[in-house]
């Protein structure tokens, strides 16, 4: 025995010298001395274990490291997977100890065997899921706060995603995302987590890897498929992030290597657009017919222009009538036209079709006990349906996340991406998209392809295809570095330095456009002149700066007491510059700044720093009784040094029943969890820059003539300088309740919450006398409520998987005090008191005037003094209105609030199943509670302006004597009619409630067996899956129900439905 | 030991992202594209800066010659296509009124030069802009008093817990002693007009301040004079009459009145620029007639506004009580007895016959060839050259009131807009006539010896034959002093926006504004046959009416307060019977 120990001692005195004298060694170092330590102790043993560790696909893994049990005795598996063992005497029982990093650590039995196949499964996340939470992770079962999470798995097979938004519309409790625009590069993903706090528009701050990000929209830079996860802090708990948490806190974490060996994944996918919902234009028999009833209505009689030109259109439909040749077929009208076109042409035809997109991810990554990486690249194509023109958006991605453990005490993570993206839209695409479009019949170009123009109207094609390309590159730089240090078994050191840098360029050129008769011989106009033509240069730089340190203690005492605290200090700073040059008058075929017209220029340059103690005390008794304290204490740059610094703090509890004795071994309980929180949290919206000191800005020579020529003069802003503005502190509250029923079979989540901002800034008007305008100040009072939930029922029968599950988000809010101040419009107002923000205010829908008998009464008592553009003009198939407040009158006081835009609802429906390699899933998602009225009135008012198309959705509705009870009223052309009809009432406002098929999956999982064959190949997925598939909506107007109230210029740019064919290959 | 080094480093910049927070500069941070107040104020030259924007706040031809609160369209002179409300008093209380707020923005930035100016370690480097900041702030309170009467004086930089938010109006009393407060502290420390550099070129003056100060207290020591107010109106009179000779005295400016340009000396200042805008070639420099002017240049700073189009003979409907305020070249108002040499109605062109010169010059008699920017002079010979490039040889004034205006329409080759004339903020002969008026409405009489030092200089300019106004002419021809005074004035300074605030301090608005709007005499003359389609109505002397019902009450002496200030502060009050 004692030769034994010396032995032993002798060889570990020499891995001792060799690690002493070598600094750096390979694994295969590693390997060898192992193996020499075996060798020592097979001078005194018998007995050898040989064996090979295998994945659950079969393929073998190197690196495992094996022990035996209650020894210091252990190997590691070789290349092949192989290992080899020489037990140490006086095991009676020995058991191998097998562990493996992704891995779930496994105990084998060896018992009588000498050789073995040990096959380790890889760690499920569910089981011991860890949520990032800030500074930190956290247990999932030891969380306080209301903290939601979404995996990779929620951006997989999904086809192209412009942002990783898209992917979790509705499906996150509490987490709002909207979209206005499905044009490339510019969706426009919104997104709230439990909808608004403030007038002041907040948005969620987003930290990616540690480092907070400028904005939430610098998400669609990112490879959707880059991303482990994503934490949602939607209560108090976000207090760490202090004055920037009122609108909650995404904290996106990055995928890093996982699996030991070296592991080659590649996911493609090719996605088909189809245009979905937008409104169809009138075809030219359905316009045609509507104008001649129309004006008939309006006591026009034959001889009147349009109907005239109705006739006309109807008479020549497919065909023209050029007037160079022929006489005017309808003398001493339409004298600027040189030409009448009638082709059966449907806009939304002509501009919108189909279109592709793909999307190309490959990574490399691999991991052993010292050091890890990851490295993935991604490439996004995505083309729009735009027709004319070019539009589209390119996106490359690439990303190497590295760790390493350079001893036992110290790691690095390292972070580094590269985003880059490149998008072109035609330069005019607001003539293109922002305004009414023409009657049906002029075409879509003239005979020889010249951009056709009939009088002052321009078919809209053109613009885009002729009017020049708005380029935007934008090329973005992110570094995160973190060095953990454990000073302690229980103290940790950590520094995480961030660094952001990116470069948006725009070159944005308009070119002249010639627009020419039908048949290309006349010029008609140039419409942009050739004066008027200009290339615009423009680039802005932000950097983000940020340096954080904290030390984090971890500590259990006696068994049952578990304390975790954190404490640390930040410094970010944020500098941004950009400037613009435009000129005018320039050659197309030029692309560069040069022009024979004037140049501009501007230029905006500032920036912004914050500094800050943050914190976070944990504890909690035997994972029974939970509680938490979050702070940080922040200091602004923006701010005054008086009024600099401010602090915010949260406190949250937790009791987990389901750990209680009396619930313990309970077989329908499984989990049962009461949280409550309680914070106080700041909001950085609606604060400027400098505050507390007077700004001046200089004008360079545009003053007066003074001496030589015209001054530069300095001038003061116009707002005064605030000394006591500081951040509006909100309060939030929230209680939750987790459970898991039926071994976890059914889980899920309800939460309550309500949120108070008695300090909101406000803008105040004094007396003129002051002579500048006050700055806001923290006067307003605001509050927001709701309730969210999930629900979620997994099992199995045999080898079939299933999931059922749903998600709901109720949140609404009210402006209790918004200074006095509450004029209330007709329509949509942004801030009325009393009201939810966004409210739609309108008339009460009384029906429609049946007979005569019924009009002239209505009148009777309602013409004389009304206030709501009612006239004696009005007809038997125009509406009526309540006079809501009784008072005889029917005029402005009767407006009833009719709803918010914003939909106070939003759900989702999942279920999926998987058998034998197949596997099925479908989400429907929905949103409630919304109520639109369309400012668009050329699209939604039939006939508003003759000379333009409008929705086709009046088409054989709209009231005559034998359809009275159509939805829209009878036809006219008279503004008068069309104003009073279609003003805001709970008739013409929209219902914004939908449910759609959003995504739909069915993938096949090829069989491990055949696919080890290619001795390449260890996992190959194919599949299928679709977006938007399918909806019900009770709009009218025929937008999709998600488009914005206003639709103008890219919002009217349609949505789409997608079919995407995928595959992921693993090697 | 590599690892250390690398912990160490990591150490460092952790605790230096610690440091950082102490360190003050970290989070102090001034703005970058925008100035902060500690960077300014620095130099005299930031004062210079800062004051160089008070000069974007002077009246130009916008202010005057199109619809605005001095415009003549507001007055008795002009009518238009459409009435004005301002002029027939049918005015309302606006929700907000620029004209309120604007003023007290100014004022604002106006006060926040005087408040820097205190702490300024080198006082005498600044105390011209200093002085030019009280020229704006008083220049501004004359606007406010002109507009509103009492309004609330705000001397320094207001909090919004200031009093003055709330404070009841201060009297007019209060805010012409201010206005002329401001005025006295400026011109000492303001330069002579020939001590101001090219560089300086449009600066204001001594001379100009003290102009100004005339004009200030000529007006509301006549207001006071004629509301029941003598003492008050006394005592300000002096100061105008003083002011005034002031600037008489200085040597600095003389009426413009070259012999190479005869009788139309005055059509010419009005449009002279440094190209060839008159027949004797004469330049900007050669006018030392102008005080003060918002300066223009064709390519430096046109004047913007299409002005010669305006102005040659098109929106401004000239009225007939205007044309009839000529004198005859015998010094007689063609209404007078002893006036045998006015010619009468009868021909488009007979009442211009021997006439005040400026009247010809002024107005447009007709079968005369006129130029303008896009009819360009080509010789200034009136050759055949010319001619052939008028814009008319026979002018027809037969439509809007048959009286027509060509004050300020150009005669050279410029585009439209690019026009490149001063605009006289002040002009001496102003200066001379306040000084007359001045001292006959502070006596009550004037001497013959005060009149041939002032008026008789603007009446006989381009009338050299005329006789002088004297008391032994006034006394020979029953004239009224004081009506010949105003008459003068009103000739003079026509379309330069003096007439309705003129008859609002001689309180003759309420006579003179209600009266019907005439255009020339029509029935039985040659108007008749030569405008055939003129349908408006005729008054019983045959004078086509323009506009009619028009009324003037008390009120209409100010204009009323936006109605959203006095929600913001009730203790403002609305003004007397609005």
């Amino acid at each position: 025995m004692k030769k034994c120990f010396t032995n032993c001692y002798t060889a570990i005195s020499r891995i001792h010298d060799h690690l002493r004298k070598r600094r750096s060694f390979s694994l295969a170092v590693v390997l060898l001395l192992s193996l020499q330590l075996v060798s020592f102790w097979s001078v005194a043993q018998e007995k050898t274990i040989t064996g090979v560790i295998r994945d659950v696909s079969g393929l073998t893994l190197p690196g495992v490291s094996v022990k035996v049990k209650n020894t210091q005795v252990g190997a590691s598996t070789l290349g092949d997977g192989k290992f080899s063992i020489k037990l140490p005497s006086g095991q009676t029982n020995p058991v191998l100890v097998v562990s493996y990093v992704g891995y779930d650590s496994q105990e084998v039995t060896i018992g009588s065997q000498t050789n073995i196949t040990i096959t380790l499964k890889e760690t499920n996340k569910d089981l011991d899921e860890v949520v990032v939470v800030g500074y930190g992770t956290r247990k999932k079962e030891t969380l306080t706060g209301a903290i939601a999470t979404v995996s990779a798995k929620s951006f997989e097979d999904k086809g192209s995603l412009p942002s990783p938004l898209q992917a979790l519309q509705g499906q996150v409790p509490g987490v709002i995302i909207t979209r206005s625009s499905a044009a490339p590069g510019d969706e426009a993903w919104g997104v709230k987590l439990r909808g608004a706090v403030s007038v002041n528009a907040t948005e969620p701050l987003v930290v990616i890897d540690g480092v907070a990000a400028d904005s939430f929209r610098e998400l669609r830079l990112i490879n959707p498929s880059d991303i482990e996860n994503i934490s949602f802090l939607k209560d108090a708990s976000a207090a760490i992030y202090g004055s920037r948490a009122a609108g909650g806190v995404m904290l996106v974490t990055t995928k890093k290597a996982k699996l030991g060996r070296t592991t080659v994944e590649y996911g493609g996918s090719y996605t088909r657009k189809i245009v979905g919902l937008q409104p169809r234009l009138m075809s030219m028999d359905e316009w045609a017919s509507g104008v001649i009833d129309a004006r008939t209505n309006d006591g026009f009689l034959a001889d009147d222009v349009w109907i005239r030109y109705a006739q006309l259109a109807l008479q020549n439909k497919g065909g023209y009538v050029d007037l160079t040749k022929s006489g005017a077929p309808i003398s001493g009208a339409f004298t600027d036209v040189k030409d009448f076109v009638f082709l059966d042409n449907n806009w939304t035809d002509i501009l919108w079709g189909g279109a592709n997109s793909m999307q190309h991810d490959l990574s490399v990554s691999g991991r052993n006990e010292k050091s890890g990486y990851r490295l993935s690249l991604g490439y996004l194509d995505d083309d729009g349906t735009l027709r004319y023109g070019n539009n589209t958006n390119k996106r490359y991605n690439i990303r190497l996340n590295n760790n390493f453990n350079l001893s036992d005490k110290v790691s690095i993570e390292s972070v580094i991406a590269y985003n880059r993206q490149a998008q072109v839209s035609p330069t005019m695409l607001g003539n293109v998209l922002g305004q009414g479009y023409p009657q049906p019949g002029l075409p879509a170009e003239g005979l020889t392809g010249k951009p056709y123009a009939w009088g002052g109207q321009f078919t809209p094609a053109a613009f885009a295809q002729y009017g020049g390309d708005n380029k935007l590159k934008v090329s973005q730089l992110s570094i995160s570095e973190m060095l953990k240090y454990k000073i302690t078994q229980d103290l940790s050191f950590v520094t995480n330095l961030g660094y952001n840098t990116s470069y948006a360029g725009r070159d944005t050129q308009q070119n002249p456009i010639n627009w020419y008769n039908y048949t290309g011989t006349i010029l008609v106009q140039s419409n942009p002149t050739q004066a008027a033509s200009y290339f615009q240069k423009s680039g802005a730089t932000t950097d983000f700066y940020s340096a954080a340190a904290y030390l984090q203690y971890v500590k259990t005492i006696a068994k049952d007491h578990n304390l975790d605290i954190t404490a640390g200090a930040q410094y970010e700073r944020n500098e941004y510059d950009y400037s613009f040059t435009k000129i005018l008058d320039i050659n197309p075929s030029l692309n560069v700044l040069s022009g024979a017209g004037a140049t501009t220029t501007g230029k905006t340059k500032n920036h912004y720093a914050l500094g800050s103690y943050y914190g976070r005390a944990s504890y909690n008794y035997q994972s029974k009784y939970l509680f938490d304290f979050n702070g940080r204490y922040d200091g602004s740059s923006k701010f005054l040094p008086v009024n600099r610094w401010n602090f915010f703090y949260s406190f949250a509890g937790a009791w987990r029943l389901s750990q209680e004795d009396f619930l313990k071994g309970n077989s329908f309980i499984s989990e049962l969890k009461l949280r409550a929180s309680y914070g106080i949290v700041g909001n950085q919206a609606g604060i400027d820059l400098y505050d507390g000191q007077q700004l001046y800005s200089l004008a360079s020579a545009t003053g007066a003539y003074l001496g030589p020529g015209q001054v530069s003069y300095v001038s003061p802003s116009g707002t005064m300088v605030s000394y006591n503005r500081t951040w509006e502190r909100l309060q939030k509250y929230n209680v939750g309740l987790d459970f898991g029923f039926l071994k976890n079979r059914l889980t899920g989540y309800v939460e309550l919450f309500r949120h108070n901002n008695n300090n909101m800034l406000l803008a105040q008007t004094y007396s003129g006398t002051l002579g500048a305008n006050a700055p806001t100040s923290n006067i307003g009072k605001f509050r927001a409520q709701g309730a969210e939930g999930t629900i979620n029922w997994s099992d199995k029968i045999g080898e079939f998987n299933y999931h059922v599950g749903g998600v709901f988000t109720y949140a609404t809010n009210k402006l209790i005090d918004f200074g006095g101040a509450n004029v209330t419009n007709q329509g949509f107002n942004s801030a009325v008191q009393g009201n939810p923000l966004n409210s739609v205010f309108g008339l009460v829908y009384a029906g429609r005037i049946q007979s005569e008998a019924e009009r002239q009464a209505y009148l009777d008592k309602f013409n004389v003094g009304n206030g709501i553009g009612l006239s004696s003009a009005i007809r038997v198939g125009d509406n009526m209105y309540f006079d809501n407040n009784g008072d005889g009158k029917l005029n402005l006081n009767d407006l009833v609030y009719l709803g918010s835009d914003d939909p106070k609802i939003s759900y989702s429906f999942n279920l999926g199943a998987d058998w034998k390699g197949f596997d099925f899933s479908a989400i429907f998602q929905g949103a409630g509670k919304r109520t639109i009225f369309r400012d668009d009135v050329n699209w939604r008012q039939p006939f508003r302006s003759v000379y333009l198309n409008t929705s086709n959705q009046s088409v054989d509705n709209h009231w005559t004597p034998t359809n009275t009870d159509a939805h829209f009223p009878k036809y006219s052309t008279n503004g008068t009619i069309n104003s009073y009809n279609y003003q805001a009432s709970s008739w013409s406002v929209e219902n914004g409630a939908y449910l759609r098929l959003k995504n739909i999956i069915i993938g096949y999982t090829l069989p491990t067996d055949l696919i080890k064959k290619t001795k390449v190949l260890s996992r190959l997925r194919v599949y299928a899956s679709g977006t938007d598939l399918w909806e019900h909506t009770l709009i009218n107007d025929g937008w999709d129900p998600e488009a914005t109230r206003t639709v103008s210029v890219s919002q009217r740019y349609p949505f789409n439905r997608t079919l995407t064919f995928g595959l992921n290959a693993t090697f | 030991m590599k690892n250390y080094k690398l912990i160490y480093t990591f150490f460092l910049i952790g605790f230096l992202s610690l440091g950082q927070l102490g360190c003050k500069k970290a989070l102090n941070l001034d703005p970058l594209d925008t100035i902060a107040d500690g960077n300014f104020w620095q130099s005299a030259n930031d004062f210079r800066l800062y004051a160089n924007q008070f000069y974007g706040w002077r009246r130009d031809f916008g202010s005057s010659v199109y619809d605005a609160i001095h415009s003549d369209m507001r007055s008795d002179i002009f009518t238009s296509a459409s009435p004005n409300v301002f002029s027939n008093g049918t005015n309302t209380i606006p929700a907000a009124d620029g004209t309120y707020t604007d003023a007290f923005k100014r004022v604002r930035i106006v006060n926040l030069l005087l408040s820097k100016a205190q702490s300024y370690s080198s006082p005498a480097e600044i105390t011209r802009y200093v002085a030019e900041a009280k020229f704006f702030r008083a220049y501004i309170y004359f606007e406010l008093l002109q507009v509103y009467g009492d309004v609330v004086i705000v001397n320094h930089l207001l909090d919004t817990d200031a009093p003055e938010l709330t404070a009841a109006r201060n009297s007019r009393t209060e805010v012409a002693d201010f206005i002329i407060a401001d005025l006295n502290a400026a011109i000492p420390d303001l330069p002579l007009q020939s001590a101001i550099s090219t560089a300086d070129a449009g600066r204001i003056s001594r001379g100009a301040a003290q102009s100004f100060l005339s004009r200030v207290a000529l007006y509301e020591g006549t207001w006071q004079k004629f509301r029941n107010n003598a003492d008050r109106g006394t005592s300000l009179l002096t100061i105008a009459a003083n002011a005034a000779k002031a600037v008489m005295t200085s040597g600095q400016y003389s009426l413009f009145k070259p012999a190479t340009l005869g009788d139309s000396a005055l059509k010419y200042l009005f449009i002279l620029e440094d190209a060839k805008s008159n027949p004797a070639s004469l330049k900007k420099s050669d006018n030392t007639e102008y005080i003060f002017t918002n300066r223009h240049d064709q390519t430096l700073a046109p004047i913007g506004l299409n002005i010669t189009h305006n102005c040659f003979a098109n929106i401004q409907y000239v009225t007939r009580k205007f044309a009839n305020l000529y004198l005859s070249q015998n010094g007689l108002p063609v209404d007078n007895a002893n006036n045998t040499s006015f010619q009468g109605y009868a021909t488009m062109t007979s009442e211009f016959s021997g006439r005040d010169n400026r009247m010809k010059y002024t107005l447009m008699p007709a079968n005369k060839a006129y130029w303008r920017e896009t009819n360009p002079r080509v010789t200034w010979l009136n050759d055949a050259a010319d001619l052939a490039s008028a814009s008319t040889t026979s002018f027809q004034p037969t439509y809007n009131s048959g009286y027509h205006n060509q004050k300020w329409a150009a005669e050279r080759s410029v585009p439209s807009r690019s026009e490149g004339y001063d605009y006289p903020i002040i002009r001496y002969a102003e200066v001379l006539l306040n000084y007359a008026e001045a001292v006959y409405e502070k006596d009550g009489s004037i001497s013959d010896a005060d009149l041939d030092i002032s008026l008789n200089l603007v009446r006989q300019r381009v009338n050299t034959s005329m006789p002088k106004l004297s008391n032994a002419f006034v006394a020979s021809n029953s004239l009224n002093m004081r009506t010949e005074i105003r008459r003068e004035r009103t000739v003079e300074l026509y379309n330069e926006g003096f007439r309705i605030d003129d008859l609002k301090r001689w309180k003759t608005a309420e006579t003179e504004m209600p009266q019907d709007m005439l255009g020339i005499k029509w029935t039985g003359t040659e108007f008749q046959t030569k405008w055939t389609n003129q349908t408006r109505a005729r008054n019983s002397e045959g004078a086509i009416i323009m506009e009619t019902n028009r009324t003037w009450t008390e009120k209409n002496y100010l204009y009323p307060l936006p109605a959203d200030q006095l929600k913001l502060n009730p203790n403002l009050k609305q003004n007397q019977g609005w």
